[in-house]
């Protein structure tokens, strides 16, 4: 009995000089909807590619489906599907024979595979244009098509790579819609994606990886409570910042204060109403203030908290 | 295997679907070979060979009578002989263009003896007249040297040189050899393209394996030359080419022959393919790749034109349209049973096996 579905071991990925992933560790426990967090860049890909088989570590294992990355890639591949980060369908194909393909690499019985098929394309909106070549379909279609491709066979564990990278709002709606009824279904999944949003929205879980290292790794209610509950408060200013972040530390309400490109972002209880005394302090500080927005705090703030960076 | 079937399906569809693709892969060979078939067809030409006898042996007259006589497999003369008083004259006749090539035999002309006595000077912006020309002078020179008295030889060739001085002919192989080699680019550019646009990364996540993968392309690749080669004959037989042969029997079992030459180039010309698709980074490098190599390749193995030049031969023997040139010529223009021609069908044979395990082992590697 396999206790999780994906544990990594030291997992780590080198290109010539660059190191992409860096021993890195964690477990995806069965049926988990599980996000993984980062800017571009910083290795989410290459460890999905690496579970995937697509990829071989440098250093360091991992199992999947209880199989070893680097040693059971065959079993693996029977009990994943992959939904890559780039469109990745026949253009030439309709949508039906794209589904079709994976479906015969998988195996599937024929009547077995129409079935699921027909399903699938239904789910997702697709089947009036089911037998239309793919190349006619719009960005979202495809990235539906892209999805559903990746289920055809039914696998208990999905990799899902940027699934809304994008897509306009209401198309992105209708894949979360989808992703959430695989959560339903108990599927075990592993979405990458640097919308925080979405990851607040979606995961049970969630991991930052920053420069191939996780920086951070808990459900996103924790996340958000380690790095302070309470409002974002966002300050465009110029002048000296230093002085201005160390009298706001000082301040009772405020949980962190950081600098963020030509910003000042403040996380503090009650932040909105207490905005006339940030401010106050700010500019007794010596910087003038400009712009201001606020909200409430989220995965991104958290990001920024532990990097001192923006995600995007 | 069901999943190379399947794999292969894919392929063609995909192809298929793709008129701009389609157009190159089909319609270019057809277009070639209907250029070609519209240049070079025809009854067989008689080429005036204007001559200047200053030798008085029999020798000499033997020469001539047998050039004169000299018929093709139709038995249609060949060469019309005509006398010159001097060399004067018979140079003017050949810058106004009334012969096609002039032939001096000197006194003391001997064909056993190598004594520099018979001079040919040929047209030579007439390929399909010039070839035929030196050709047939080269051929009946040669055999009166190696037998003497003459006579007797010439009395012993009932059957006649099983040659078709037919350019057609000629070209056909050629234009063959050119279609078919274009599916190294085919093969290169789609294998190269399912990489970079992460089509193949994606099977690669299912239980599909790279031979099945490369195995695909090759099938697939393989039915579309074997559609380019059947269109080349197809149009070349409607043009009027017809294989070497005494009944109609001898030139459909020459013909199939043909085609059993033609699948197994396709077959080493997709493994190239493979090769070129695994070094390239990406598609428009697979392309470029292949066209470097069909070029040479096509002058150097001799598909336009035989090349001569000693060392640049050795080298032809790396390109697998050299050993398909020579085997399909022997059949088609010489009328060699394909048994005869086991020597270059090997050497196609292991050039296709030796490209695909390459192929494949470099490209598992280069994939992880």
């Amino acid at each position: 009995m396999v206790e999780y579905a994906i544990e990594t071991f030291e997992l780590t990925r080198k290109f010539g000089d660059i190191v992409a992933v860096d021993h890195v560790n964690f477990k995806v426990r069965k049926g988990e909807l599980w996000g993984f967090l980062g800017p571009n860049g910083a290795g989410k890909t290459t460890t999905i590619r690496m579970l995937c088989c697509l990829l071989t570590p440098t250093e360091g294992t991992a199992k999947v489906g209880g199989y070893d990355i680097q040693k059971e890639a065959g079993g693996i591949r029977k009990c994943i599907g992959v939904c890559p980060q780039e469109t990745t369908v026949y253009e030439r194909l309709t949508g039906r024979e794209n589904v079709n393909l994976i479906g015969k690499m998988h195996k599937i019985p024929k009547g077995e595979l129409k079935k699921k098929t027909d399903e699938l394309l239904e789910d997702v909106g697709l089947a009036e244009r089911a037998d239309d070549q793919v190349v006619t379909y719009s960005g979202g279609m495809k990235r539906r098509l892209d999805l559903i491709m990746a289920l055809v066979h039914d696998p208990p564990i999905l990799f899902l790579d940027e699934p809304t990278l994008g897509l306009d709002p209401a198309v992105r709606r209708v894949v979360w819609d989808f992703i959430l009824e695989l959560r339903e279904r108990k599927k075990t999944v592993i979405m990458t994606t640097h919308y925080m949003e979405e990851a607040d929205e979606l995961c049970d879980r969630v991991a930052i990886i920053d420069y191939g290292k996780i920086i951070a790794e808990d459900n996103p209610g924790n996340l958000k409570e380690k790095s302070g509950k309470g409002d974002v408060v966002e300050m465009e200013f110029s002048g000296p910042a230093d002085i201005a972040i160390k009298e706001l530390r000082n301040l009772k309400f405020v949980k962190t204060v950081s600098k963020v490109e030509d910003r000042l972002v403040v996380i503090a209880e009650a932040g909105v109403s207490r905005l006339g005394d940030i401010i106050e302090t700010a500019t007794k500080a010596g910087v003038k203030v400009g712009r201001i927005h606020h909200q409430e705090n989220t995965l991104e703030d958290i990001f920024i908290h532990l990097t001192g960076r923006k995600l995007r | 295997m069901a999943t190379v079937i399947d794999l292969s399906v894919k392929n063609l569809k995909v192809i298929f679907r793709d008129k701009l693709y389609l157009f190159f892969l089909l319609a270019m060979p057809i277009m070639m070979m209907l250029m070609v078939g519209l240049a070079f067809r025809g009854e067989a030409t008689t080429y005036a060979v204007g001559y200047v006898n200053n030798d008085s042996s029999q020798f000499s007259e033997i020469f001539v009578e047998k050039l004169e006589n000299a018929t093709d497999w139709d038995l249609e003369d060949i060469l019309s002989m005509v006398q010159y008083d001097d060399t004067g004259s018979l140079k003017d006749a050949f810058r106004q263009g009334s012969v096609k090539a002039g032939l001096i035999i000197d006194d003391g002309y001997d064909p056993t003896k190598a004594n520099e006595t018979v001079t040919l000077f040929v047209d030579e912006t007439d390929i399909s007249g010039s070839w035929a020309i030196t050709s047939q002078v080269m051929t009946i020179s040669g055999i009166l040297a190696r037998e003497s008295p003459p006579k007797q030889y010439w009395k012993s060739l009932d059957e006649p040189i099983a040659v078709e001085f037919n350019m057609m002919n000629f070209m056909v192989v050629g234009t063959l050899s050119y279609a078919v080699s274009t599916i190294i680019f085919s093969t290169a550019s789609s294998i190269a393209k399912e990489r970079d646009k992460g089509t193949f990364s994606r099977l690669r996540t299912t239980p599909m394996s790279t031979v099945d993968f490369l195995a695909g392309g090759l099938f697939s690749n393989l039915v579309v030359s074997l559609i380019q080669t059947a269109l080349v004959f197809g149009v070349a037989y409607l043009l009027g080419f017809r294989p070497m042969g005494v009944t109609a029997m001898d030139k459909a079992v020459n013909m199939l022959a043909a085609f059993v030459v033609a699948v197994l180039l396709a077959l080493a010309c997709v493994g190239v393919g493979l090769v070129i698709a695994v070094f390239a980074k990406n598609e428009d490098q697979a392309v470029g790749v292949s066209w470097f190599l069909i070029i040479p390749m096509m002058f150097l193995s001799g598909t336009w034109g035989e090349i001569t030049e000693p060392t640049m031969m050795k080298v032809a023997w790396a390109f697998p349209t050299t050993y398909s040139n020579k085997a399909i010529r022997g059949i088609l223009v010489r009328g060699a049973p394909l048994a005869s021609m086991s020597n270059h069908l090997i050497g196609l044979g292991v050039y296709a096996a030796i490209a695909f395990a390459i192929g494949v082992l470099i490209y598992r590697k280069k994939t992880m």
